[in-house]
């Protein structure tokens, strides 16, 4: 089997491009994932192109800007976890040998209002129940009831997430770094106990990687290249009371990426996980066994997990406040994994950062866990 | 809305297969299906057992009590639906095991139902369709409560 590595990263911002095209957005992504590894994209044998919300032919649009080769485009289609769905088939190539490099792509344009759920059937929609803020919000209910989480241990994370976003260049929301936990709490209540600051923007953006061998990395002078221990997709099992997802999914998911890897959450040195709202931030760090269940809220309070803390989670400010470009999102997280190991993370950097993780969790549902190394 | 079999003529279900109503049943309900080699009881009705792929599934008419799994108020609605907002949506679990998304009526949108809080199956209009056939869907009541206010809580559409 052959080493595969990320040898280039690049990202569109995420924010409002109403006036762009989405072939647009996936070229500013491809372009620079292309020139840190040290490819033209003539040779590219073959792109996995992700996206939720463009209808069809959305890697045909990305290859349009950049030159139609005649090459493989494969559009794949996972809600949230699109793009990392494409670096999974980009990792089993490489890695078998089918292809020495592949381009993975994640683009999404949307329009204002609520993510639509149209993986739910059409009388879900139209009775009221096709609102996926109100399962996350159904989520939290549950996590207060069982384990005591405050909603002050909610808005801690909007906190944290903001104030990291506002350092970070390709953040939907940088201007909001000063808001407290009374700002959060006080925002328009959505679905109790959720309020507006809990809750993902609808972004537009790109992202892309370029996944190759170790050898060819080295050849072509990459920039530092990021070594793959594992890239898994899991989607769960049938679970009656499913909010978002079957319970249990994301600790599953991980379990199977640490096993692969042959590491564990205390090998982290960063992570980033899948944070559409509050609940699942401190859902999901418990699931990827950075605490014990039930402790995410606390844990988050502590500052455990802000830049400089013990194992900070999404320095980029995550799905909160970098933005959740649905078939980008997943691919921006671990853009931001991969300039912390490289230490290209400006003022958000984790000194000595070696290990990073990222989670992402999409409507279907598609649960990832990638874990890197540099 | 009371009474589905006096609007038997101008009603119609939300969706196909998911209820069962008079006269092969008392009262409008549930309609589940239950594996023959498990046991195991699902809603919306599934030909193959979700639990242990058994192709020997039969129908089940199901409880019209459930407990509440979770619950939440909508302050802002979303794009598919035109009923008014706030309104109360939860998840209820039903003595069979099986889960149910629903909206909950007659009572408060001021803050949701409690976890655990018993409920029961009514049948309600959910909705018209283009040529202004009511389309009736289930719904859940707080039992033992009485109704209360919050109806005319001032809603916000969502685009």
């Amino acid at each position: 089997m052959a080493e595969a590595v990320i040898a280039g990263i690049g990202m569109h911002p995420f924010g409002r491009f109403p006036e762009k095209s989405i072939g647009e957005l996936g070229r500013v992504a491809v372009l620079q994932a292309l020139e840190e590894a040290g490819f033209e994209w003539e040779e590219i044998p073959i792109l996995y192109a992700g996206a939720m919300q463009a209808g069809s032919g959305w890697g045909h649009a990305v290859a349009a800007e950049l030159g139609q080769t005649g090459i493989p485009i494969v559009n794949v289609e996972a809600a949230c976890a699109s793009a990392i769905v494409g670096l999974h088939e980009a990792y089993k190539a490489v890695s078998s040998g089918t292809y020495d490099v592949v381009c993975v792509v994640g683009v999404e344009q949307q329009k204002k209002g609520f993510i639509p759920t149209l993986n739910l059937p059409v009388w879900q929609r139209v009775m009221g129940l096709g609102i996926y803020p109100a399962y996350y919000a159904m989520m939290a209910q549950r996590h207060m009831h069982e384990y005591g989480t405050t909603a002050h241990q909610l808005a801690a994370v909007s906190v944290k997430s903001h104030k990291n976003a506002s350092l970070c260049p390709n953040a939907h929301y940088r201007q909001f770094g000063g808001i407290t936990a009374e700002d959060v709490l006080k925002s328009r209540m959505i679905c109790d106990p959720l309020t507006l600051y809990q809750i993902a923007p609808v972004s537009d953006g790109a992202a892309a990687a370029i996944v190759t061998t170790a050898k060819l990395a080295r050849q072509r002078g990459s920039a530092l290249p990021i070594r793959i221990h594992a890239v898994t997709l899991y989607s769960g099992h049938y679970d009656p009371l499913a909010l978002t997802a079957p319970a249990g999914i994301e600790k599953t998911t991980a379990e199977k990426a640490y096993e692969e890897a042959g590491m564990g959450p205390e090998d982290l040195d960063v992570v980033e996980c899948q944070d559409a709202t509050t609940i699942a931030e401190i859902h999901t760090i418990e699931a990827l066994g950075l605490c014990r269940e039930g402790e995410g809220g606390p844990l988050t309070e502590s500052g455990s997990t802000a830049i400089g803390g013990k194992i900070p989670v999404n320095t980029d400010g995550g799905y909160l406040s970098r933005g959740n470009a649905t078939g980008a999102t997943g691919l921006a997280g671990l853009a931001e994994i991969i300039w912390q190991l490289r230490g290209q993370a400006g003022p958000r950097q984790m000194e000595g950062a070696k290990v990073g993780l990222n989670e992402t969790l999409g409507a279907g549902p598609t649960c990832s866990v990638t874990i890197v190394s540099r | 809305m009371a009474d589905v079999k006096k609007q038997e003529k101008v009603s119609l279900p939300v969706a196909e297969g998911l209820y069962v109503f008079p006269p092969s049943v008392e009262s409008p309900a549930l309609l589940g299906s239950k594996c023959e080699d498990c046991g195991f009881v699902v809603w919306p009705k599934q030909s193959i057992c979700p639990k242990c792929r058994s192709s020997h599934a039969g129908e089940v008419v199901l409880s019209r009590r459930g407990r509440v799994w979770s619950s939440t108020i909508v302050r802002q609605g979303p794009g598919d639906y035109r009923g008014p907002v706030p309104y109360a949506v939860g998840l209820v679990e039903l003595p069979e095991g099986a889960g149910v998304r629903t909206v909950f009526t007659k009572c408060s949108v001021d803050s949701p139902l409690p976890i655990g809080t018993e409920v029961q199956l009514v049948f309600e209009e959910v909705t018209r369709d283009s040529d202004g056939t009511a389309l009736v869907g289930h719904r859940f009541a707080p039992i033992g409560e009485k109704p209360l206010g919050g109806e005319d809580a001032e809603g916000e559409s969502n685009g």
